[in-house]
């Protein structure tokens, strides 16, 4: 499921984390999840849960989602990943032409959290689930 | 002997009841406010010792909200100033990281080499991250970031000055009602 609004969060045992720009912010000794480091991640991203924690209960923020393909898409977000191991950020292809900036956490506990959401969050947020942007809908036809 | 201090009640003394006069400051009437979370009777001799010199007590009500409000203002001040250095400490924590992440990203330092390099010495690396020890101090980090201007996150601040974003929000959030 996806989450575009502000202060939407994820929290999750390994996630893929997306950003035109994603840079490691300062090591921190959280008072709930212990020696972490905080990596920021602006203009548009997104991070997915891939690895759901266990057992399944909240950390740092009771309204945080926790299960597997949950998605926070927005402007910028920070994401706090467990222990100070550092992470490769890889260059990807992030949208159309635009390249972006990938890391993955595996194993490590991760929270992520949108700090600025898109202008036009609302009406993202208030889409049904099984809505087809017409533009996809129109690529499948001319595919079909 | 008959200036030395009588033996009053300082019961009465405790700023609950002392109304807003007229023409008072924003910036009082929050001063006032931390003075509330004081307990003023343990520290007796502290509000006395404003006095000066003297000891004698003052029997005029603003005489007495002057000293109170002096030292409130004090006690604010340094809570304030505490703050700025933990600010000026957190930046330099966070340049330091980035120099080390810069070295990293150059190849310069193995993995191995950049997580023993923060865990020996985490006074130069981590933000020690902790909860307000008291809801009041909210006004403090108000001020200060007022003062700085400019766009904050909740996050930012929080980097900043040490404090947790979850507790951070709940503060501001009872601060704006």
């Amino acid at each position: 499921m996806e989450n575009f609004l502000e202060r939407d969060s994820i929290e999750c045992y390994g996630a893929e984390v997306k950003s035109k720009k994603n840079q490691p912010s300062v090591p921190q000794n959280h008072p709930k999840i212990g020696k972490c480091i905080k990596y920021e991640c602006t203009r548009d991203g997104q991070a997915e849960i891939k690895k759901e924690l266990s057992p399944k209960e909240h950390k740092i923020n009771p309204l945080a989602k926790l299960n597997l393909g949950d998605l926070i898409k927005c402007k910028s977000f920070y994401a706090l990943v467990e222990g100070f191991k550092p992470k490769r950020i890889e260059k990807i292809k992030f949208s159309g032409q635009h390249n972006g900036n990938s890391f993955s956490t595996n194993s490590e506990y991760t929270y992520a959290e949108v700090t600025l959401a898109f202008p036009n969050a609302g009406v993202l947020a208030s889409f049904p689930k099984d809505f087809v942007r017409p533009l996809d809908a129109l690529t499948k036809k001319k595919i079909g | 002997m008959e200036n030395l201090l009588p033996e009053i009640n300082t019961n009465k003394f405790i700023p609950k009841g002392i109304p807003y006069l007229e023409g008072q400051s924003k910036q009082d009437t929050l001063q006032m406010d931390v003075a509330l979370n004081i307990d003023i009777l343990k520290n007796n001799t502290s509000v006395f010792s404003f006095c000066g010199n003297s000891t004698h007590f003052p029997n005029d009500f603003n005489s007495l909200k002057g000293i109170i409000l002096n030292w409130v203002n004090a006690s604010y001040q340094a809570k304030k100033e505490d703050y700025y250095i933990i600010a000026v400490r957190n930046l330099r924590k966070k340049i330091n990281f980035l120099r080390l992440n810069n070295d990293f990203n150059n190849e310069e330092i193995s993995d191995e080499e950049y997580s023993q390099e923060i865990e020996n010495n985490p006074n130069k690396y981590i933000i020690d991250i902790k909860y307000l020890s008291d809801p009041n101090e909210i006004h403090c980090v108000n001020d200060i970031i007022n003062r700085i201007g400019g766009d904050f996150t909740y996050d930012e601040v929080g980097e900043l000055l040490s404090i947790d974003t979850e507790n951070l929000k709940s503060a501001f959030t009872k601060l704006m009602k």
